[in-house]
């Protein structure tokens, strides 16, 4: 890939992140109504510990450069300040306690939705107008139509709450008597399924629309007349020449669907309490719980920029135009 | 003089046939469409209601107005059951239809103003501030606009303080308006600054430019009307998204318990433990008016697209 | 190799089938009529289904193209000749339809009659095709030697890479470097992408070559260079070409014989030296 490319990509990103660590800061200490207002008015705090979290933020140096400095060489360091809400534990480890679950979550949805929605749609985008293309495309512009938490709210109504076939929320079964791994295993993946489905279910529909349009318009393409001229078998002729190129703006997409997409994850983890990122978020917001929503907004926004990186990656290797 | 004066009001009328020509065209083709007409049904339809709600089911129900027993299932009295209060499911979608609908409009109304305004801008003026305008709409596209919305939204709030009313709309509403305008506008600035920025080729422009025409003129008079198919189209998708937005943040507790917003029901529902109680009348009448709202919304957002924006189909 | 019925010293049109056919890399296909001319197309006509009704975009054409000749047709946009030339393969879009009389001869095989399947082993071996405007013909993301060595690898049967060899070889011939081959057509020049279409569509050693505008989108010292380049190959390996342009200066340089289309019809039809010289229409200039 050319260094160009990369090196281009890289500086971006990075600057991007630094914008977003200064956002941080402008958002919670320079809002007007000062710091204390906001990041101070948790009633759980006594006097002193008021004093200490005041000193050791440096709440009464100038705003600006101190404030600043001390912030960013605080958050390099990776210390993202002390919750509130649960009782002075450092944001960094709240944080760390729910990714994983979160991850776990997310990463496998977005895994099932990116094979079976673009194998679905490119389907569709080729054969179209067949039934599967019919109900593929209405099915999914129902589904794009459902925030994730509806459909959450479906599935668990349906096969939790109705058929009993899965447990209704947690991530595992409390008190529960599974000593061994294997039984462990089932256990977490019972709670995980259906919270896995409402993601993948929600994803497919987007990923699917999207190859869909993808393909149809890659086939419509002059070099596809070529290949067709070439005598090439139809299976020929997807896979070498319109899946190729189909797949570019569907990579550029799920990358840009990234950033939307966090915002349903979110839901989703409320509606079947599974415990990550998403119900603490909405724990925080409750409880006003500025310096972890501080530590998530930056959590998730960092996140973001680097699979967008990464996608940029992958498509640099994917599209030889793009390699300056 | 007079023979001056009766070109002027020749060009007048012969402006106005084109256009009452071009609506009828834009009509006929847009009624082909059978996805679109179901959307625009479904819209008006939803649209009487946020209309004048409290025609068709009465006013708004609170605690001390509750009229039936706590989670009842639906009945002759109540069509749609009722909620944990007691009150009447029916009367509170109902209600909440003008909630959700009046703040996805004034959202989309600031991320319209916004984006278009970014966009042509852009688009027009280019160089440098188009380089720098470009920069930040990126990076209000790579963030997770979301999050920020989460966060700025209770920021505000506290310093805002709650409970108040701004134009007979509450603060809360006001915030998540505010704060979904604020978040969305990347896109469609983005699209219209491309669409400006062939519009800006085009001849007109540039004899607009020779004659003197000054930029401000030059972008209301001339490129604004031309962009003007492209913003219609869009208005239309991302009220659908900001319906999406408002209802998502108002089920994770940003929205207001005394003017409940669909999302807003859904978290009433949600924090009584609805589904595990099998209440299930508490959660479908609020998720299927968002379903057919939003899926509304699409439809004939995609079908004004294709109406409005032909693009030459060269094969198939 | 078999003997022409008629004496081949006196009728230069089979004499020259004799040498062409004969140099041929691969056997004609086990289905031809040695004796038969190479292509004689009666009766075209190819309809689009619109959704107001049909279109018919080729109305009734008929012409024959002999070994070795240069047949150009030429008219306005939109007359029909992309099209005419696209149906012989059968190269059409969705809604395209050949009509049920017309007959596409290729060595006496009638590829008209032909079902999908069948037809496409002629595609490429037998009929190739130079399209207009070689960025958007050739795939953006795979390198220009794999685009040449497709058809060799697969309809020609042979491994990678003697197919890669093969592609080399076919760019030197047309005057790009071989290393060249390595790169995606966006690296190359608009001259050097129309070279590279010419190398791909010689590929199967066909028997008929149609360019489709292959000039058109090129500037007019490239476009000249390009006209040298298949006049040579024309001689060099007795390339059968047919030739479609709006431009006539082309055509007067380039082909033997010339059909001017409008508007779906056949126009005029003849030797470019008649043509020219005694216009039986009157054909808008282009």
């Amino acid at each position: 890939m050319g260094s160009r490319y990369l090196v281009r990509k890289t500086l971006g990103a990075i600057f991007t992140i630094f914008l977003i660590v200064i956002l941080n800061f402008v958002l919670f200490r320079m809002m007007p109504g000062s710091p204390d207002r906001i990041l101070l008015r948790n009633p759980n705090l006594s006097a002193e510990a008021m004093a200490a979290v005041r000193a050791r933020w440096g709440l009464d140096k100038p705003l600006l450069p101190d404030q600043l400095v001390d912030y960013l060489e605080a958050t390099a360091a990776g210390d993202l300040g002390f919750s509130f809400k649960f009782h002075g534990e450092s944001v960094t480890d709240v944080l760390a306690d729910r990714i994983w679950p979160t991850l776990i979550l997310f990463g496998l949805g977005e895994i099932l939705a990116v094979i079976f929605g673009l194998a679905l749609g490119a389907y569709s985008g080729w054969k179209r107008g067949g039934a599967v293309d019919y109900i593929g495309n209405g099915l999914s512009l129902i589904l794009y139509s459902m925030p994730y938490f509806v459909i959450g709210i479906l599935l668990l109504g349906i096969f939790a709450v109705g058929l009993h076939w899965f447990p209704t929320s947690g991530m595992l079964t409390i008190g529960g008597n599974n000593d061994t791994f294997a039984s462990q295993l089932l256990d977490f993946a019972s709670h995980l399924f259906l919270p896995l489905m409402t993601v993948a279910i929600g994803l497919i529909g987007q990923y699917s629309i999207l190859m869909r349009s993808s393909v149809i318009e890659t086939l419509g393409e002059d070099y596809v007349t070529t290949a067709r001229g070439k005598g090439l078998s139809s299976g020929k002729i997807l896979r070498s020449h319109a899946l190729p190129n189909a797949l570019l703006p569907a990579v550029t997409l799920i990358a840009i669907n990234l950033g939307y997409v966090i915002g349903g994850a979110i839901t989703v983890e409320v509606v079947f309490n599974w415990p990550g990122l998403g119900t603490l978020t909405v724990q925080a917001l409750e409880a006003r719980d500025y310096p972890v929503l501080q530590g998530i907004f930056l959590l998730l926004s960092v996140s973001v920029v680097l699979a967008n990186f990464a996608a940029d990656l992958i498509y640099g290797r994917l599209d030889p135009r793009v390699r300056a | 003089m007079t023979s001056e004066a009766r070109p002027e009001a020749a060009v007048r009328n012969e402006r106005l046939r084109l256009r009452l020509r071009s609506i009828r065209t834009f009509g006929q083709r847009f009624a082909a469409r059978p996805d679109g007409v179901i959307g625009v049904v479904v819209l008006i339809f939803f649209s009487i209601l946020a209309i004048a709600p409290s025609f068709f089911v009465g006013d708004l129900q609170t605690v001390t107005s509750a009229s039936g027993l706590p989670l009842d299932p639906p009945s002759l009295g109540h069509l749609l059951g009722t909620d944990e209060l007691g009150r009447d499911i029916l009367n509170l979608t109902v209600h909440g239809t003008r909630i959700s609908m009046v703040i996805g409009l004034l959202a989309t109304v600031i991320t319209i103003v916004l984006g278009a305004l970014v966009g042509i801008l852009a688009g027009y003026v280019g160089g440098r501030t188009d380089t720098l305008l470009m920069r930040v709409t990126d990076f209000f596209l790579v963030l997770p606009t979301f999050v920020l919305a989460l966060i700025l939204a209770p920021i505000i709030l506290d310093l805002v303080g709650s409970g108040s009313e701004v134009f007979g709309i509450r603060v809360t509403l006001i915030v998540i308006v505010v704060v979904i305008g604020i978040t969305s506008w990347a896109s469609t600035a983005r699209i219209i600054r491309s669409q400006t920025l062939s519009v800006k080729e085009r001849a007109f422009v540039g004899r607009a430019r020779v004659i003197g025409s000054g930029g401000g003129h030059i972008m209301w008079r001339h490129i604004l009307p031309n962009v003007m198919n492209l913003i219609v189209a869009n208005t239309v998708l991302v009220f659908g998204g900001a319906i999406l937005t408002e209802t998502t943040l108002s089920f994770i507790g940003l929205g207001d318990p005394f003017a409940p917003s669909w999302g807003e029901i859904l978290n009433a529902a949600e924090s009584a433990g609805a589904m595990g109680l099998g209440a299930w009348w508490y959660v479908v009448p609020p998720s299927v008016c968002i379903v057919l709202v939003v899926l509304a919304f699409t439809l004939v957002g995609s079908a004004l697209d294709d109406v409005l924006n032909p693009r030459l189909r060269v094969r198939r | 190799m078999t003997e022409p019925v008629t004496d081949p010293v006196r009728d230069p049109v089979l004499e020259a089938q004799a040498i062409i056919r004969g140099r041929r890399q691969w056997p004609l296909p086990r289905q031809a009529d040695p004796n038969a001319p190479l292509l004689v197309v009666e009766h075209l006509t190819t309809r689009f289904k619109m959704a107001g009704g049909s279109v018919k975009a080729v109305d009734d054409v008929s012409f024959t193209l002999n070994d070795g000749e240069a047949l150009g047709i030429a008219g306005e946009s939109g007359c029909g000749k992309t099209t005419t030339a696209l149906s012989l393969v059968r190269l059409l879009p969705g809604n395209g339809r050949i009509g049920k009389d017309s007959s596409v001869k290729l060595f006496g095989i009638d590829l008209a009659k032909k079902s999908e399947d069948a037809l496409r082993r002629y595609r490429w071996r037998e009929i190739s095709i130079i399209f207009q405007g070689a960025m958007n013909a050739l795939n953006p993301v795979r390198r220009i030697n794999e685009q040449i060595a497709e058809p060799i690898e697969l309809r020609l049967k042979a491994n990678k890479a003697d197919a890669l060899k093969r592609a080399g070889e076919l760019l030197e011939l047309v005057g790009i470097p071989a290393r060249r081959g390595q790169a995606y057509p966006h690296e190359l020049s608009g001259g050097m992408r129309q070279r590279a279409m010419i190398a791909m569509a010689l590929a199967c050693d066909p028997a008929v070559v149609i360019g489709d505008e292959p000039t058109t989108a090129l500037d007019v010292m490239v476009q000249a260079q390009i006209l040298e380049l298949l006049e040579r190959l024309r001689r060099e390996l007795g390339l059968s070409l047919i030739l479609i342009t709006h431009d006539l200066s082309v055509i007067a340089e380039t082909c033997d014989r010339v059909m001017i289309m409008y508007a779906g019809k056949v126009a005029e039809e003849g030797a470019v030296s008649v043509i020219f010289t005694t216009p039986a229409t009157r054909t808008p200039r282009s």
